[in-house]
């Protein structure tokens, strides 16, 4: 076998170039390495500018803009009352005590606590008819970030690592896959977040998680230390652990060399992280709260560069006691948030290429338990979506008068992600073909996306 | 492919007379090819055998019947660097490895782990991950406080003379601290502040393996067995309790003779008592004072006691639940042995460690069994445990992996992310800090606390925020420098080749010698033009210290 040299780690086919972020987007000139980056100022070939300058945010946005697709998902974690958000059953006894309010599709009604979303439906694609099976939090988290129940040992990767690496740019300094998570700990989706999110695909196409505890610190260059210092020390440290993990590739140590090829996109990208850089009449319409101003970060993010921002909110929707009091609270805060994401997105230009997804695990009970709080409810349940790729002002499917079952057009987990994926551009029965793994599809059962839903 | 031959001649091997009994008695020279065929008797295998013998069995019998091929035995460099990570929590030194590379007994290895399990350190690490795992990972000045109230020392102390498991959990619950060597014992309890619920969901996990929140508000929706009686029960056995002086000088934690009744409410709104019972219904009786009556506090109700600072009922629901429903609960012992389990071996044979309930089937149940009621009759012995984990085959594995395997099957040692205080700790042990006092001390740790996982993690996985730091803090950069580490001064101070440089560090840190490629690339490295070459050196010590290989423990 042949000894690499220390120039031949990667392969040399092509040249370095420089300046490298602001080439155009989806050609090869884009897809400069990472590693040629550094073997180029490794070989000494090139001056390279300081990680500094080539940071600037018209740069990534102005690139950004040129690539693909996005996604933002806004998720409802706990599982939201779909009664007093997109399916109300006015006057009927599974009713809670809040009224309906006529919207801009006509003879559709949503929630009164959704007066600033109920002006802009008619931008928005609403599935009235989800049916799925897992009743608990974490199983059906599972299910609905990926798709799939469980088949282990394998790990299918959850929709935003699908999409990091299928239309994401894994060499772009801004991260791909972005977690805002507002509490690190909470319930089942605490021991949710601590699992395998990448799945077969790699590490590194998993999230970096911000917010809450999760401050990104250390960006800054070490005193006394050049670029070339730390690219050079970096393809030493990543040539040594690729050996390591070539015979140990368990989720654990793969995530390890990921992370740190993420080290020098996030010292450049960190600026893209610090809200107080937005305007502050920004903050003011989706603040105040943690939900919102992780949404407007997701507007940023996407407007710079992300492929796929997930906004995780806690867990407060999961109401097994005082549901009305808590929505009174709860429901307000997301109209406002989807009514400012999906108008800024559309004023940006960025609604036809960016699929918002607003949604949680499954809905909630019709009746109410006797703390007043409605039990966690898989078999009829809502959610809305809009943008890229989706039919606008859609409401798709129903319940029956009191919203105990489906009546018309249940969906059920592995149809709505064929819809995701079609409108996003993707095949939903392409198949993974991974060495010693069983055929998997993208989509399993070959279910078909909802035509209807799609433009 | 594993046969049964194989099977037997390892139990031969190792001169188990019963095993091989059983095993001649199957016919000679037929293939055993039924897959499925349970091989080892569990029903009728008899107690008294080594555990390390049956955890082999076991695991190579898995393996065999899922035709899953074994990982070959690691080599000496590989063993004691676990032995050392796992027993005493850091890498060992240069001159340790050395020295047991070049023994040449047989019984090496058995030895090694003797000497670490009786040594101070052995003591000191496996404080630390307990105090991790029953209070949770804290901060310096918290950490002072358990330090003052004796909750280290009595850890320690535990630990070093391996008192058994079960009277050391009955001390913590009872929590009376009632002489000195039991001083700090309380500190588990009194930690958390009198909150109730947080001391039930604590014991539960801690004691039973058993999470237990999720019935706070309902039983349990996927293990039947995990009622929410349970939970208020659980509750009310520490409802009386009190801490006093709240100076923290000296903790004690009071308990009533009275109080304590409420009701729950299930989610269909019934209401219940909060009868004092726990999982597999183990209960207490107890007088409960009709709707209008009111309670009296008499001194009649309490012990006479000398120490006035806190009272003790006759009737005590804490010690109610020490004797009888700790003592001899059958998960009591489980759970130890799927933690101590889930610490060797990378994951529990239940998985995550603390979810022994139904849905959670274990991955070798009668091997679980077994090893629970061996770790009972030995007197709950943890450091006889740990060693009969140290010395099995299955321990002792490559990390290799030979195919996609499910873990659970432990057909290859599964690497281990380090804790933060392993990894903290090694990095001071392979750079030898000149002032060790600057390395070594609560806060520099706490900076590794803050990012690193939490011991017995269900899943590691690792994130931005600590590449970041390994890469950008000055924390750990600032060790990485002849100035402070004489390892790295040592090495500047010698007229040495790229080559000779690269070896030194390789075997400093990682406990080995480069491989060719890695000789190559790394002297190169070593050898490109730099104004200050001493950074160069750093580089590579850096790259090395932060290589997965350092990283996991493997």
């Amino acid at each position: 076998m042949k000894t690499p040299s220390y120039s031949s780690i990667e392969p040399a086919h092509e040249t370095f170039q420089e300046p490298i972020f602001n080439a155009p987007c989806g050609g090869i000139d884009h897809r400069m390495h990472r590693r040629l980056f550094l073997q180029g100022s490794l070989a000494g070939a090139a001056s390279v500018a300081s990680f500094q300058s080539l940071f600037c945010v018209p740069t990534f946005a102005d690139e950004a803009k040129a690539q693909g697709k996005k996604c933002i998902l806004l998720w409802l974690c706990g599982a939201p009352s779909q009664f007093e958000t997109w399916d109300p059953k006015p006057g009927r006894p599974t009713s809670g005590p809040f009224g309906t309010i006529s919207t801009t599709i006509p003879g559709i009604r949503i929630s009164e606590l959704m007066p600033k979303t109920a002006t802009i439906l008619d931008k928005l694609t609403v599935v009235r008819s989800m049916s799925t099976e897992p009743t608990e939090h974490f199983q059906a988290i599972d299910m609905l970030t990926r798709g799939e129940p469980p088949r282990p040992p394998f790990t299918r990767p959850i929709l935003g690592s699908v999409l990091a690496k299928h239309l994401g740019h894994l060499d772009s300094p801004v991260p791909q896959f972005v977690l805002l998570d507002p509490c690190p700990e909470g319930n089942e989706f605490k021991s949710f977040k601590a699992g395998n999110w990448a799945g077969w695909l790699g590490a590194e196409y998993g999230p970096v998680r911000f917010g809450g505890k999760y401050r990104i610190e250390n960006t800054d260059m070490p005193k006394g230390m050049m670029e070339a210092d730390l690219s050079d020390r970096e393809m030493l440290r990543s040539f040594l652990s690729k050996k390591f993990e070539n015979d140990r590739k368990t989720a654990a140590v793969q995530s390890y060399n990921a992370v740190f090829e993420r080290v020098k996109g996030l010292m450049q990208a960190a600026p893209l992280f610090d809200l107080s850089k937005l305007p502050a009449s920004d903050r003011e319409r989706y603040g105040p709260g943690t939900f919102g101003m992780h949404t407007l970060l997701a507007r940023h993010l996407i407007e710079n560069g992300s492929t796929f921002v997930m906004v995780a909110n806690g867990m407060p929707w999961d109401c097994h006691v005082l549901n009305h009091e808590t929505y009174q609270m709860l429901v307000p805060e997301l109209d406002r948030i989807i009514f400012h994401l999906v108008n800024d997105l559309e004023s940006r230009g960025m609604l036809e290429n960016t699929l918002v997804l607003i949604m949680g695990e499954f809905g909630r009970t019709p009746w109410l338990n006797e703390a007043r709080g409605r039990d966690h409810y898989p078999n009829a349940w809502s959610l809305a979506m809009a943008g890229c790729g989706l039919k606008p002002g859609v409401v798709y499917g129903s319940t029956d008068p009191n919203g105990i079952a489906v009546s018309d057009k249940a969906l059920d987990q592995r149809r709505l992600f064929a819809t995701i994926y079609r409108a996003l551009g993707l095949d939903p029965h392409e198949t993974y073909n991974l060495p010693d793994f069983p055929t998997f599809y993208r989509v399993e059962k070959n279910a078909a996306p909802v035509n209807e839903l799609l433009l | 492919m594993f046969s049964d031959r194989f099977v037997v001649c390892l139990s031969l091997g190792l001169g188990l007379t019963i095993l091989s009994e059983f095993a001649r008695s199957e016919e000679p020279g037929v293939a055993k090819d039924d897959a499925s065929r349970q091989s080892i008797p569990w029903d009728t295998l008899p107690s008294g055998l080594d555990p390390t013998l049956v955890i082999d069995l076991a695991m190579e019998d898995g393996c065999r019947r899922e035709g899953i091929q074994l990982a070959p035995e690691c080599d000496d460099t590989l063993f004691i660097r676990r032995a050392y990570l796992d027993l005493v929590g850091r890498v060992p030194t240069l001159d340790e490895a050395n020295s047991f590379l070049s023994q040449t007994d047989s019984n090496k290895r058995s030895l090694l782990i003797d000497r670490l399990l009786d040594s101070e350190e052995y003591a000191a690490h496996l404080a630390e991950v307990f105090d991790a795992i029953l209070i949770g990972r804290t901060n310096p000045e918290q950490l002072r406080r358990r330090t003052e109230a004796g909750w280290i020392d009595y850890l320690q102390r535990a630990i070093r003379e391996n008192r058994p498991w079960n009277h050391v959990s009955r001390e913590i619950l009872l929590a009376r601290n009632e002489s000195a060597d039991k001083q700090g014992a309380n500190w588990y309890l009194y930690a958390r502040n009198d909150k109730t619920q947080e001391i039930a969901e604590a014991v539960s996990k801690d004691f039973f393996g058993v999470r237990i929140d999720c019935a706070q508000c309902h039983d349990h929706p996927l293990a039947s067995e995990i009622e929410q009686k349970h939970y208020w029960g659980l509750v009310a056995f520490f409802n009386r309790s009190k801490n006093v002086d709240k100076s923290h000088k000296n903790p004690r934690i009071s308990e009533s003779a009275i109080g304590g009744f409420s009701e729950f409410a299930n989610v269909e709104g019934e209401s219940k008592p909060n009868e004092l019972v726990y999982l597999g219904n183990r209960s207490v009786a107890e007088q409960r004072p009709g709707k209008d009556s009111k309670e009296e506090d008499k001194d009649e109700l309490y012990l006479d006691s000398t120490d006035k600072s806190y009272r003790v009922p006759k009737f005590s629901r804490r010690e109610q639940f020490v004797e009888h429903v700790l003592k001899d609960h059958p998960l009591f012992a489980k759970s130890m042995v799927n933690r101590m389990w889930g610490w060797m071996m990378g994951r529990g044979l239940v998985h995550p460690v603390d979810a022994l309930d139904s849905y959670h089937p274990a991955s070798h149940p009668e091997l679980l069994e077994w090893l629970g009621r061996d770790f009972e009759r030995s007197g709950f012995d943890i450091k006889r445990l740990i060693r009969s984990l140290a010395l099995s085959r299955t321990y002792q594995r490559e990390s290799r992996q030979m195919a996609i395997a499910d873990p659970k099957w432990f057909s290859s040692s599964i690497p281990k992310p380090l804790t933060a205080e392993m990894l903290h700790r090694s990095f001071g042990t392979v750079l030898v800090p000149k002032d060790l006092n600057s390395w070594n001390n609560p806060i520099t740790r706490q900076e590794f606390t803050r990012l690193f996982p939490d011991v017995l993690t269900e899943e590691s996985m690792s994130n931005v925020s600590q590449s970041l730091l390994l890469s950008n803090s000055r924390i750990l950069l600032d060790l990485i420098t002849p100035q402070n580490s004489d390892l790295l001064s040592r090495l500047v101070s010698k007229e040495l080749t790229s080559e000779a440089i690269v070896q030194e560090l390789f075997r400093a840190i990682l406990g080995r010698n480069p491989e060719e490629d890695e000789l190559k690339v790394s002297a190169e490295y070593l050898g490109r033009p730099h104004p200050k070459s001493t950074m160069l050196i750093e580089g590579l010590a850096w790259s090395l210290l932060t290589s997965a290989e350092f990283r996991f423990n493997h």
